[in-house]
């Protein structure tokens, strides 16, 4: 099998920028997806910090869009679930749902996913009260009452979202201010239809054949409150994608990958790149930097380890 | 709409999807409903390996309020497998072609 100079894993932000760096230069490029482009910034209905977009750009068009400009200049995708990397130095092996890939350089992108609140009912109601995704599911809440669990960007931005379709939102969250960013802070405190319930987590979801209510509890006076809800949707936080490398790459203890300021991970010829690293801000900004850094730090390595190779 | 899936409504549910002679696969989404348009690329791949063995279906949640109530979904993507008329299994969020193949084996047995 002829081997590939660079596969990314993943087709976000990060790796689609990986995927046009590379095969801008020339390198043969494959880049892996198992659920389709996109990532996380694909249920992001509006992105309003992107530059360039002055008045703002939907998630998945930008994803769009970003896979067109890839494949313009030669990267090729493949719709494929990744089950492990192995070494064959000086080559790094992908092993996949749709067979092994042979490759000069790895680029990790596989980003993260959101996390569960792990109480009880939260499964057994998914899909019937129990949601993840506003922008998908708001339109089944018409004149509701919804609870929306998290005080994060995701959260607040969200909650502000279903007050379109809902009676009333009511935002749970543990502590006792907001985490989001003051402009999504500002437009949630003047909504008239939401209001917040501070210092309390959900301990559970009861209902029939959907929701029907929540019990929560209050962290500062440990009492548990009953609350009727038509539905509950959850936005506290993500964890990332790195089930396939824990055995092989360098993790923090949150499970995200270890890099240093050129992408690389513990393992010569693999890089990370976006949310799956370790990094202070995971924005769309910042993962195409990573993406576009690795690439071309990759080159340099191809360049070096693979001198007469070059495809 | 890619050419083998087909475009549900209240007025042929019944001959495209009850009374078909193929096993079915019914995906429900919305047009806002970002999951929905990533799994999409995953469901036409399948319409395309398994044409002839297996009915491809959509049914626009937006457009189709009463179907969507009827069946009470809640949440999309959600997808039915249907054989002989009833529904065999169901799925709901986005998942990976693989788990999509392992529920088709159910309606294809």
């Amino acid at each position: 099998m002829q081997p590939y100079d660079v596969i990314i894993i993943g087709a976000g932000p990060a790796g689609l920028t990986s995927a046009l760096y590379s095969a801008r230069s020339k390198l043969n490029t494959l880049y892996l997806e198992n659920l389709g482009v996109g990532g996380q910034v694909a249920a992001t209905d509006e992105i309003e910090n992107y530059p360039g977009f002055s008045r703002g750009i939907n998630g998945f068009d930008l994803s769009l869009q970003m896979e067109e400009q890839a494949q313009r200049f030669g990267a090729k995708p493949l719709l494929a679930k990744v089950l492990s990397l192995e070494l064959a130095d000086p080559y790094r092996i992908v092993k996949t749902t749709k067979g092994d890939f042979i490759s000069k350089i790895i680029i990790i992108a596989s980003g993260a996913a959101p996390k569960s609140l792990n109480c009880p009912g939260e499964l057994a109601f998914r899909a019937h009260g129990v949601s993840y995704c506003a922008t998908c599911d708001g339109p089944f809440y018409e004149d509701a009452n919804i609870i929306v669990v998290g005080g994060g960007n995701s959260a607040v931005e969200e909650a502000c979202y279903l007050t379109k379709f809902a009676n009333k939102v009511s935002l749970v969250h543990r502590r006792d201010a907001l985490r989001a960013t003051k402009i999504i802070q500002e437009r949630a405190l003047t909504n008239s239809k939401l209001e917040f319930i501070w210092n309390t987590v959900i301990q559970e979801i009861r209902g029939e054949t959907t929701v029907n209510k929540v019990i929560l509890k209050n962290l500062q006076t440990d009492q548990f409150i009953e609350m009727p809800t038509d539905g509950i949707f959850i936005y506290v936080g993500n964890e990332p994608n790195t089930l396939f490398v824990k055995d092989l790459i360098e993790l923090t203890q949150e499970g995200y990958i270890e890099t240093d300021e050129f992408m690389r991970t513990s393992i010569p010829g693999i890089y990370a790149v976006g949310d799956v690293r370790h990094k202070l801000l995971r924005q769309v900004v910042t993962a195409v930097s990573d993406g576009a850094i690795a690439a071309y730090h990759g080159e340099k390595y191809i360049e070096e380890y693979f001198p007469e190779k070059r495809n | 709409m890619l050419e083998g899936i087909i475009e549900i409504t209240k007025e042929n549910f019944n001959q495209e999807v009850l009374r078909s002679n193929l096993p079915v696969l019914v995906d429900f989404w919305g047009p806002r409903c970002i999951p929905c348009k990533r799994l999409m690329p995953i469901f036409e791949e399948l319409a395309a390996d398994y044409a002839g063995r297996v009915k491809f279906c959509k049914i626009n949640t937006a457009e189709n309020r009463s179907l969507t109530q009827q069946f009470n979904v809640m949440s999309i993507p959600t997808l039915h497998f249907y054989k002989a008329g009833t529904i065999r299994d169901t799925v709901r969020g986005l998942v990976s072609r693989e788990e999509l193949e392992e529920r088709l084996k159910i309606i294809l047995d």
